[in-house]
């Protein structure tokens, strides 16, 4: 295999100019796949049938048009992508990180999403590792293993969608799916040092998807460019009338903003006060980055972020363990050991604080949006610290010294907790000495369009970008790093 | 924000019982070991509790059952009901 491309608009491009079938890609990402999973360790599950069903599906489809049609193509034709192992697959088994489901039958049709990206002509290479039932930032799963960064294998990729960054991190994939509840796509997606969206809440479709907290829940890809992640935002959005959970009425496509020059700048302030007093140097370089490229000079607090956090915990607790009360009643040894404590004490919670923390929410959210009255985009670091060492008891912050697997959505929790739609920006300051930092991109509900316009502005400057040069994936890394540089990556 | 006064701590024990007792309420059978375990965790949360509980809330702030983050925005062109 030589010359492949890796990102997914070089994918995009050869394939529209007919340098690259669909099936040559796929047949180049299942070899890297290959070569390097037994080390990252991201996917629990390749569908290969269905992948070259599709791919020579979107074969055919390019060879019948012409070079003037090849413009209106479906938007993700033959590009290949994986998906949280929570997303229903048809006639695949919906694991959701557990033991517990491998006795399910298999999913009789596809989530939504994955019917979106499927009729978006996007190839479907398998489901990836995740935290059992998605309560954990760091997946280490002890049923599957547990997920590697791929810019340092003793790592953790985060979590808990840790194999939907970690594939896109090693190359194995351009673009993935998967959940954020608390932090789920933006927490690994800092660790691992990809581009990550949570959509606002209810608007994506989560109807084919393995639940967590259902009053928390999104759905959000991840990809390994700005215009990828719109790419595919845009393919996934649309009404659901069978989910009651999807509040979206109409798509609001982002793909146009990016487009248009000369927009009114965007007004950008950093938050302060817990979103430092938890950040460590890594978080707050990354974060003072962002802030210069755009002009943000500001500071803003977030009302009540400290109890936010703590409502959105007792929530995640208290529904999560709900959820599995029945297991857990006859089946605890077969749940996650990491995990199964936590779910058995949120069971057990008074409901008088998961009532209160609903009614939290209430208030919180009317003074949250009062403060996009004046900002349209919001900083903040995705995470507190670069990713920590597989197996880490404890992390330390600014002299704290806090438990690790529940404290990495630290700087998360609040803001899902109001459904606001966020970005995670992938940086790279020195301070975190070669591994990644995520930025939160914050916008008011519903404005997707102005997260992606701050995203864009950082990418231009050439500070938020993925790398996928790690010497620890690739022999040849030197040559992968003098593409890179010309704008170019292949595979080796 | 401050209003409601948080609960004194609890002690080791009490906590361990009430885990036991919520638990077993449940359906839930713990070992002393998985007691223990699930007592660490509520711990935790019961500190968090004491954070949510700091907040004044009125009376008339509802819960939030079927959550909306704001109002959708319904594109320009949409018709009006009364038009349509």
């Amino acid at each position: 295999m030589s010359d492949l491309p890796v990102s997914l608009l070089d994918m995009r491009q050869a394939l529209s100019r007919r340098e690259v079938s669909a099936r040559e890609l796929l047949d180049g990402c299942i070899a890297h796949i290959t070569a390097t999973d037994d080390r990252i360790n991201a996917f629990t599950r390749r569908t290969l049938e269905r992948a070259y069903g599709e791919a020579d599906a979107a074969d055919a489809v390019l060879r019948r048009a012409s070079p003037e049609q090849r413009s209106l193509l479906p938007p993700l034709l033959g590009i290949p992508y994986a998906v949280k192992n929570l997303f229903d697959v048809a006639g695949e088994v919906t694991l959701a990180g557990s033991r517990l489901h491998r006795s399910r039958p298999p999913a009789s049709t596809d989530a939504v999403l994955v019917t979106r990206l499927r009729d978006a002509g996007a190839v479907l290479v398998g489901m990836l590792n995740m935290d059992e039932f998605a309560y954990g930032f760091t997946t280490e799963n002890s049923h599957y293993g547990a997920c590697h960064n791929p810019h340092d294998t003793t790592r953790v990729a985060g979590g808990s969608s840790g194999g939907s960054a970690a594939a896109i991190a090693a190359g194995q994939v351009p673009l993935t799916l998967a959940s954020d509840t608390n932090g789920s796509i933006r927490v690994p997606s800092s660790l691992c040092g990809v581009w990550g969206l949570k959509p606002t809440f209810g608007r994506l479709s989560c109807r084919g998807t393995y639940p967590f907290v259902a009053s928390l829940d999104h759905l959000g890809p991840l990809s390994d460019s700005v215009e990828g992640l719109a790419l595919a935002y845009d393919a996934l959005q649309g009404a659901d009338p069978e989910d009651p959970a999807c509040l979206a009425r109409h798509t609001q496509p982002v793909l146009p903003h990016l487009a248009v020059a000369d927009q009114r700048p965007l007004r950008v302030a950093v938050l302060d006060g817990y979103f430092q007093e938890f950040a460590g140097p890594a978080a707050r370089a990354a974060v003072a980055s962002a802030a210069q490229v755009l002009g943000a000079a500001d500071a803003v607090t977030w009302p009540d972020a400290a109890v936010a956090r703590a409502a959105a915990f007792i929530i995640t607790a208290s529904e999560g363990g709900a959820l599995h009360l029945e297991s857990l009643r006859t089946r605890r040894d077969e749940f996650e050991p990491l995990s199964v404590d936590r779910f058995i004490s949120g069971v057990v919670q008074p409901a008088a604080w998961s009532v209160r923390a609903h009614r939290f929410r209430s208030m919180n959210r009317a003074r949250v949006l009062a403060l996009f009255e004046q900002w349209d985009v919001l900083l903040a670091p995705a995470t507190p610290v670069v990713a920590p060492l597989i197996g880490s008891e404890w992390i330390d912050i600014n002299e704290q010294r806090l438990p690790c697997r529940p404290s990495l959505g630290l700087l998360t929790q609040p803001i899902s907790f109001v459904g606001c739609p966020v970005i995670s920006a992938p940086f790279w300051p020195s301070q975190g000495n070669g591994l990644p930092m995520g930025v939160q991109l914050i916008a008011a509900p519903w404005r997707e369009d102005l997260a992606f316009r701050a995203a864009q502005i950082l990418q231009l400057s050439g500070l938020a970008h993925v790398n996928l040069n790690s010497h620890l994936i690739e022999p040849d890394a030197d040559r992968r790093q003098q593409a890179a540089t010309t704008g170019h990556v292949t595979h080796g | 924000m401050s209003g409601a006064v948080p609960p004194v701590a609890l002690a080791a024990q009490d906590v361990r019982d009430y885990v036991a007792r919520a638990a077993s309420v449940l359906g839930i059978s713990l070992d002393d070991a998985a007691i223990t375990r699930v007592a660490e965790h509520f711990t935790r949360t019961t500190a968090l509790a004491r954070v949510l509980e700091t907040v004044k809330l009125n009376d008339d702030v509802e819960a939030a059952a079927v959550y909306s983050p704001a109002p959708f925005p319904e594109p320009i062109s949409a018709p009006r009901v009364d038009q349509a």
